[in-house]
Protein backbone atom coordinates (compact mmCIF):
# COMPACT_ATOMS: atom_id res chain seq x y z
CA UNK A 1 0.00 0.00 0.00
CA UNK A 2 2.88 2.33 0.73
CA UNK A 3 5.20 0.96 -2.03
CA UNK A 4 4.86 -1.08 -5.24
CA UNK A 5 6.74 -4.27 -6.04
CA UNK A 6 5.91 -6.06 -2.77
CA UNK A 7 4.20 -9.47 -2.97
CA UNK A 8 1.04 -9.93 -0.84
CA UNK A 9 1.21 -11.88 2.43
CA UNK A 10 -0.88 -15.07 2.55
CA UNK A 11 -3.11 -15.91 5.52
CA UNK A 12 -3.97 -19.58 5.95
CA UNK A 13 -6.79 -21.38 7.75
CA UNK A 14 -5.60 -23.14 10.89
CA UNK A 15 -8.52 -25.59 10.80
CA UNK A 16 -11.15 -27.16 8.56
CA UNK A 17 -14.59 -25.56 8.56
CA UNK A 18 -16.63 -22.83 6.93
CA UNK A 19 -16.06 -19.08 6.79
CA UNK A 20 -18.37 -17.89 9.56
CA UNK A 21 -17.31 -14.23 9.75
CA UNK A 22 -15.16 -11.86 7.74
CA UNK A 23 -13.86 -8.35 8.16
CA UNK A 24 -16.03 -5.89 6.21
CA UNK A 25 -13.71 -2.93 5.43
CA UNK A 26 -10.81 -3.72 3.13
CA UNK A 27 -8.34 -1.55 5.03
CA UNK A 28 -6.73 -3.58 7.80
CA UNK A 29 -4.42 -2.97 10.73
CA UNK A 30 -2.40 -5.28 12.91
CA UNK A 31 -4.58 -7.33 15.26
CA UNK A 32 -7.78 -7.04 13.23
CA UNK A 33 -9.85 -10.21 12.92
CA UNK A 34 -9.82 -10.94 9.17
CA UNK A 35 -11.79 -14.19 9.21
CA UNK A 36 -13.41 -16.64 11.61
CA UNK A 37 -13.68 -20.33 10.74
CA UNK A 38 -16.23 -22.53 12.50
CA UNK A 39 -16.52 -26.33 12.53
CA UNK A 40 -19.58 -27.80 10.86
CA UNK A 41 -20.96 -30.48 13.20
CA UNK A 42 -23.73 -33.06 12.88
CA UNK A 43 -25.10 -32.44 16.35
CA UNK A 44 -24.86 -29.74 18.99
CA UNK A 45 -25.27 -30.99 22.54
CA UNK A 46 -24.62 -29.57 25.99
CA UNK B 1 -29.03 4.95 53.87
CA UNK B 2 -25.71 3.72 55.18
CA UNK B 3 -23.55 1.65 52.86
CA UNK B 4 -21.17 -0.96 54.14
CA UNK B 5 -17.59 -0.89 52.77
CA UNK B 6 -17.56 -2.65 49.35
CA UNK B 7 -21.34 -2.38 49.13
CA UNK B 8 -22.57 -0.73 45.91
CA UNK B 9 -25.02 2.12 46.09
CA UNK B 10 -28.30 1.63 44.17
CA UNK B 11 -28.18 2.34 40.44
CA UNK B 12 -28.55 6.03 39.57
CA UNK B 13 -30.86 4.96 36.73
CA UNK B 14 -34.62 5.24 37.34
CA UNK B 15 -37.34 3.73 35.15
CA UNK B 16 -40.46 5.64 34.10
CA UNK B 17 -42.31 2.34 33.72
CA UNK B 18 -43.68 0.04 36.44
CA UNK B 19 -42.23 -3.41 35.75
CA UNK B 20 -44.93 -5.05 37.89
CA UNK B 21 -47.96 -3.50 36.16
CA UNK B 22 -50.06 -5.45 33.66
CA UNK B 23 -50.54 -3.99 30.19
CA UNK B 24 -48.24 -2.26 27.69
CA UNK B 25 -46.01 0.58 28.86
CA UNK B 26 -43.52 2.62 26.85
CA UNK B 27 -41.03 4.73 28.78
CA UNK B 28 -37.40 5.34 29.54
CA UNK B 29 -34.54 4.27 31.72
CA UNK B 30 -33.20 7.66 32.85
CA UNK B 31 -29.57 8.17 33.81
CA UNK B 32 -28.75 11.65 35.19
CA UNK B 33 -25.82 13.33 33.45
CA UNK B 34 -24.34 16.80 33.59
CA UNK B 35 -22.66 18.00 30.40
CA UNK B 36 -21.78 21.21 28.54
CA UNK B 37 -25.02 20.86 26.59
CA UNK B 38 -27.25 19.97 29.54
CA UNK B 39 -26.26 20.76 33.12
CA UNK B 40 -29.16 18.82 34.63
CA UNK B 41 -29.71 16.31 31.84
CA UNK B 42 -30.34 12.62 31.43
CA UNK B 43 -29.48 9.79 29.07
CA UNK B 44 -32.89 8.43 28.01
CA UNK B 45 -32.89 4.72 27.13
CA UNK B 46 -36.21 3.62 25.59
CA UNK B 47 -37.90 0.65 27.25
CA UNK B 48 -41.18 -1.18 26.64
CA UNK B 49 -42.78 -3.55 29.14
CA UNK B 50 -45.57 -5.89 28.05
CA UNK B 51 -47.03 -7.87 30.96
CA UNK B 52 -50.01 -10.14 31.27
CA UNK B 53 -50.48 -12.09 34.50
CA UNK B 54 -48.07 -14.62 35.90
CA UNK B 55 -45.40 -16.30 33.82
CA UNK B 56 -41.77 -16.10 32.85
CA UNK B 57 -39.95 -12.84 32.10
CA UNK B 58 -38.07 -12.45 28.82
CA UNK B 59 -35.58 -9.61 28.39
CA UNK B 60 -35.04 -8.71 24.69
CA UNK B 61 -32.11 -6.41 23.93
CA UNK B 62 -30.69 -4.71 20.84
CA UNK B 63 -28.24 -1.88 20.32
CA UNK B 64 -25.76 -3.24 22.84
CA UNK B 65 -23.48 -2.12 20.02
CA UNK B 66 -24.85 0.96 18.28
CA UNK B 67 -24.10 -0.05 14.67
CA UNK B 68 -25.81 -3.47 14.65
CA UNK B 69 -29.17 -2.90 13.07
CA UNK B 70 -31.14 -6.16 13.03
CA UNK B 71 -31.76 -6.04 16.78
CA UNK B 72 -32.41 -2.30 16.90
CA UNK B 73 -34.86 -2.47 13.97
CA UNK B 74 -36.74 -5.64 14.89
CA UNK B 75 -37.15 -4.73 18.57
CA UNK B 76 -38.26 -1.15 17.88
CA UNK B 77 -40.90 -2.60 15.55
CA UNK B 78 -41.93 -5.27 18.08
CA UNK B 79 -42.31 -2.61 20.79
CA UNK B 80 -45.03 -0.93 18.72
CA UNK B 81 -46.93 -4.12 17.87
CA UNK B 82 -46.75 -6.56 20.82
CA UNK B 83 -50.02 -6.59 22.75
CA UNK B 84 -50.55 -7.62 26.36
CA UNK B 85 -53.16 -10.21 25.41
CA UNK B 86 -50.57 -11.92 23.18
CA UNK B 87 -48.25 -12.50 26.15
CA UNK B 88 -48.21 -14.86 29.13
CA UNK B 89 -45.82 -13.38 31.67
CA UNK B 90 -43.65 -10.36 30.94
CA UNK B 91 -41.59 -9.17 27.98
CA UNK B 92 -39.10 -6.34 28.63
CA UNK B 93 -37.84 -4.79 25.39
CA UNK B 94 -34.76 -2.54 25.28
CA UNK B 95 -34.05 -1.98 21.56
CA UNK B 96 -31.17 0.49 22.11
CA UNK B 97 -29.25 -0.62 25.20
CA UNK B 98 -26.40 1.81 24.55
CA UNK B 99 -28.64 4.64 23.30
CA UNK B 100 -25.82 7.21 22.90
CA UNK B 101 -23.94 4.74 20.66
CA UNK B 102 -27.09 3.97 18.64
CA UNK B 103 -27.75 7.68 18.10
CA UNK B 104 -24.17 8.10 16.85
CA UNK B 105 -24.38 4.96 14.65
CA UNK B 106 -21.25 3.61 16.32
CA UNK B 107 -20.21 0.51 18.18
CA UNK B 108 -19.16 2.54 21.22
CA UNK B 109 -20.61 5.52 23.08
CA UNK B 110 -19.58 9.03 22.02
CA UNK B 111 -19.96 10.07 25.68
CA UNK B 112 -17.10 8.00 27.07
CA UNK B 113 -15.91 5.74 24.21
CA UNK B 114 -17.45 2.91 26.21
CA UNK B 115 -18.10 -0.46 24.56
CA UNK B 116 -21.15 -1.59 26.56
CA UNK B 117 -20.51 -5.26 25.87
CA UNK B 118 -17.04 -4.91 27.40
CA UNK B 119 -18.30 -2.98 30.44
CA UNK B 120 -20.06 -5.64 32.51
CA UNK B 121 -20.81 -6.14 35.33
CA UNK B 122 -20.56 -2.34 35.42
CA UNK B 123 -20.27 0.25 38.17
CA UNK B 124 -22.91 2.67 39.58
CA UNK B 125 -20.12 5.24 40.04
CA UNK B 126 -18.39 4.57 36.72
CA UNK B 127 -18.69 6.11 33.26
CA UNK B 128 -22.09 6.47 31.56
CA UNK B 129 -21.59 3.15 29.74
CA UNK B 130 -20.51 1.40 32.93
CA UNK B 131 -23.54 2.79 34.77
CA UNK B 132 -25.84 1.39 32.05
CA UNK B 133 -24.16 -2.01 32.38
CA UNK B 134 -24.60 -1.93 36.16
CA UNK B 135 -28.34 -1.24 35.80
CA UNK B 136 -28.78 -4.29 33.61
CA UNK B 137 -26.67 -6.46 35.93
CA UNK B 138 -28.43 -5.49 39.16
CA UNK B 139 -31.96 -4.53 38.08
CA UNK B 140 -33.13 -5.95 34.73
CA UNK B 141 -31.28 -9.27 34.62
CA UNK B 142 -32.42 -10.35 38.13
CA UNK B 143 -36.06 -9.77 36.99
CA UNK B 144 -35.57 -12.00 33.96
CA UNK B 145 -35.67 -15.73 33.32
CA UNK B 146 -34.50 -15.74 29.69
CA UNK B 147 -32.45 -13.11 27.85
CA UNK B 148 -32.07 -12.63 24.08
CA UNK B 149 -29.32 -10.19 23.08
CA UNK B 150 -29.38 -9.40 19.36
CA UNK B 151 -26.00 -8.61 17.80
CA UNK B 152 -24.75 -8.35 14.24
CA UNK B 153 -21.31 -7.72 12.82
CA UNK B 154 -21.42 -3.94 12.95
CA UNK B 155 -19.50 -1.78 10.53
CA UNK B 156 -16.30 -3.85 10.62
CA UNK B 157 -17.59 -7.43 10.39
CA UNK B 158 -19.96 -9.46 8.25
CA UNK B 159 -21.24 -12.63 9.96
CA UNK B 160 -23.43 -15.61 9.01
CA UNK B 161 -26.84 -15.46 10.70
CA UNK B 162 -26.91 -17.63 13.83
CA UNK B 163 -28.31 -18.07 17.31
CA UNK B 164 -25.58 -18.85 19.84
CA UNK B 165 -25.04 -20.23 23.30
CA UNK B 166 -21.87 -20.89 25.31
CA UNK B 167 -20.23 -23.79 27.12
CA UNK B 168 -21.21 -23.43 30.80
CA UNK B 169 -20.37 -25.28 34.02
CA UNK B 170 -24.09 -25.81 34.73
CA UNK B 171 -25.09 -28.28 32.02
CA UNK B 172 -28.84 -27.81 32.55
CA UNK B 173 -28.42 -24.07 32.02
CA UNK B 174 -26.22 -24.73 28.98
CA UNK B 175 -28.81 -27.13 27.51
CA UNK B 176 -31.66 -24.65 28.01
CA UNK B 177 -29.68 -21.90 26.24
CA UNK B 178 -28.59 -24.22 23.42
CA UNK B 179 -32.20 -25.21 22.78
CA UNK B 180 -33.11 -21.51 22.64
CA UNK B 181 -30.25 -20.79 20.24
CA UNK B 182 -31.58 -23.52 17.92
CA UNK B 183 -35.22 -22.46 18.34
CA UNK B 184 -34.34 -18.89 17.32
CA UNK B 185 -34.49 -20.53 13.92
CA UNK B 186 -31.68 -18.76 12.08
CA UNK B 187 -30.03 -20.69 9.23
CA UNK B 188 -27.17 -21.53 11.64
CA UNK B 189 -26.96 -22.42 15.33
CA UNK B 190 -23.66 -22.16 17.14
CA UNK B 191 -21.75 -22.84 20.34
CA UNK B 192 -19.55 -19.80 20.51
CA UNK B 193 -16.00 -19.33 21.78
CA UNK B 194 -15.45 -15.73 22.94
CA UNK B 195 -12.03 -14.08 22.73
CA UNK B 196 -12.52 -12.64 26.24
CA UNK B 197 -15.83 -13.39 27.94
CA UNK B 198 -15.18 -11.75 31.31
CA UNK B 199 -16.82 -8.36 30.67
CA UNK B 200 -19.65 -9.45 28.34
CA UNK B 201 -23.38 -8.99 29.03
CA UNK B 202 -23.57 -12.71 28.24
CA UNK B 203 -21.38 -13.58 31.21
CA UNK B 204 -23.21 -11.20 33.58
CA UNK B 205 -26.47 -13.00 32.72
CA UNK B 206 -25.04 -16.51 32.81
CA UNK B 207 -23.44 -15.93 36.24
CA UNK B 208 -26.93 -15.18 37.61
CA UNK B 209 -28.09 -18.55 36.27
CA UNK B 210 -30.16 -16.98 33.50
CA UNK B 211 -30.81 -18.65 30.15
CA UNK B 212 -28.93 -16.44 27.70
CA UNK B 213 -29.07 -16.56 23.90
CA UNK B 214 -27.08 -14.24 21.65
CA UNK B 215 -27.21 -13.79 17.90
CA UNK B 216 -25.07 -12.55 15.05
CA UNK B 217 -27.16 -11.58 12.03
CA UNK B 218 -25.14 -9.96 9.27
CA UNK B 219 -23.18 -6.75 9.56
CA UNK B 220 -21.39 -4.09 7.57
CA UNK B 221 -23.26 -1.34 9.42
CA UNK B 222 -26.58 -2.03 7.70
CA UNK B 223 -29.33 -4.65 7.37
CA UNK B 224 -30.90 -6.57 4.49
CA UNK B 225 -34.46 -7.83 3.87
CA UNK B 226 -33.18 -11.33 4.63
CA UNK B 227 -31.42 -10.40 7.89
CA UNK B 228 -34.42 -8.44 9.21
CA UNK B 229 -36.73 -11.35 8.35
CA UNK B 230 -34.45 -13.74 10.26
CA UNK B 231 -34.37 -11.38 13.25
CA UNK B 232 -38.14 -10.88 13.38
CA UNK B 233 -38.91 -14.57 12.99
CA UNK B 234 -36.22 -15.37 15.57
CA UNK B 235 -37.59 -13.04 18.24
CA UNK B 236 -41.04 -14.53 17.75
CA UNK B 237 -39.62 -18.07 17.87
CA UNK B 238 -37.72 -17.23 21.07
CA UNK B 239 -40.89 -15.99 22.80
CA UNK B 240 -42.84 -19.05 21.63
CA UNK B 241 -40.08 -21.47 22.65
CA UNK B 242 -39.95 -20.16 26.23
CA UNK B 243 -43.75 -20.07 26.59
CA UNK B 244 -44.39 -16.30 26.52
CA UNK B 245 -46.33 -16.26 23.26
CA UNK B 246 -48.52 -18.95 21.72
CA UNK B 247 -47.76 -20.42 18.31
CA UNK B 248 -45.32 -22.80 16.71
CA UNK B 249 -41.64 -22.22 16.10
CA UNK B 250 -40.80 -21.73 12.41
CA UNK B 251 -37.49 -23.21 11.32
CA UNK B 252 -35.65 -22.25 8.10
CA UNK B 253 -36.86 -24.04 4.98
CA UNK B 254 -33.48 -25.45 4.05
CA UNK B 255 -32.89 -26.77 7.56
CA UNK B 256 -30.41 -25.52 10.12
CA UNK B 257 -26.65 -26.05 10.06
CA UNK B 258 -24.82 -26.54 13.36
CA UNK B 259 -21.52 -24.79 13.99
CA UNK B 260 -18.97 -25.19 16.77
CA UNK B 261 -16.02 -22.98 17.75
CA UNK B 262 -13.78 -25.13 19.91
CA UNK B 263 -10.95 -22.65 20.56
CA UNK B 264 -9.07 -19.50 19.53
CA UNK B 265 -7.64 -21.13 16.38
CA UNK B 266 -10.98 -20.27 14.74
CA UNK B 267 -9.86 -16.62 14.62
CA UNK B 268 -7.52 -15.46 11.84
CA UNK B 269 -6.00 -12.15 12.92
CA UNK B 270 -3.88 -9.69 11.00
CA UNK B 271 -0.17 -9.20 11.60
CA UNK B 272 0.06 -6.51 8.91
CA UNK B 273 -1.39 -3.16 7.97
CA UNK B 274 -2.62 -2.96 4.39
CA UNK B 275 -5.42 -3.98 2.04
CA UNK B 276 -7.38 -7.18 2.65
CA UNK B 277 -8.32 -9.58 -0.15
CA UNK B 278 -10.48 -12.48 1.06
CA UNK B 279 -10.34 -15.52 -1.24
CA UNK B 280 -13.45 -17.22 0.19
CA UNK B 281 -17.00 -15.99 0.77
CA UNK B 282 -19.16 -16.30 3.88
CA UNK B 283 -20.40 -19.86 4.22
CA UNK B 284 -17.68 -21.32 1.94
CA UNK B 285 -15.89 -24.48 3.06
CA UNK B 286 -12.20 -24.11 3.88
CA UNK B 287 -9.46 -26.65 4.61
CA UNK B 288 -6.67 -26.44 7.17
CA UNK B 289 -3.62 -24.87 5.50
CA UNK B 290 -5.67 -23.28 2.71
CA UNK B 291 -4.78 -19.70 1.84
CA UNK B 292 -7.98 -17.78 2.61
CA UNK B 293 -6.79 -14.17 2.40
CA UNK B 294 -4.03 -11.89 1.19
CA UNK B 295 -2.81 -8.75 2.86
CA UNK B 296 -1.28 -6.38 0.32
CA UNK B 297 1.06 -4.34 2.48
ZN1 LIG C 1 -22.36 -6.61 18.93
Amino acid sequence: MTRSGTAPVAYKAERDGILMARRAPSLINMGDTLAVIADVVERLEA
Amino acid sequence: MTLQPNQLRPSPISATVDFDADGVQHGFLKLPISTDESAWGAVMIPVTVVKNGEGPTALLTGGNHGDEYEGITSLLKLSSTLKAEDVTGRVIIVPCMNTPAVMAGKRTSPMDKGNLNRSFPGDPNGTVTSQIADYFTRVLVPMSDVVLDLHSGGRTLDILPFGASHVLDDKAQQQAALEGAKAFGAPYAMVMFELDAEKLFDTACERQGKVFVATELGGGGTSTPQSIAIAERGVRNFLIHYGLVEGSVEMPEGGQMYLDMPDASCYVQSQHSGVLELLVALGDEVKKGQTIAYATI
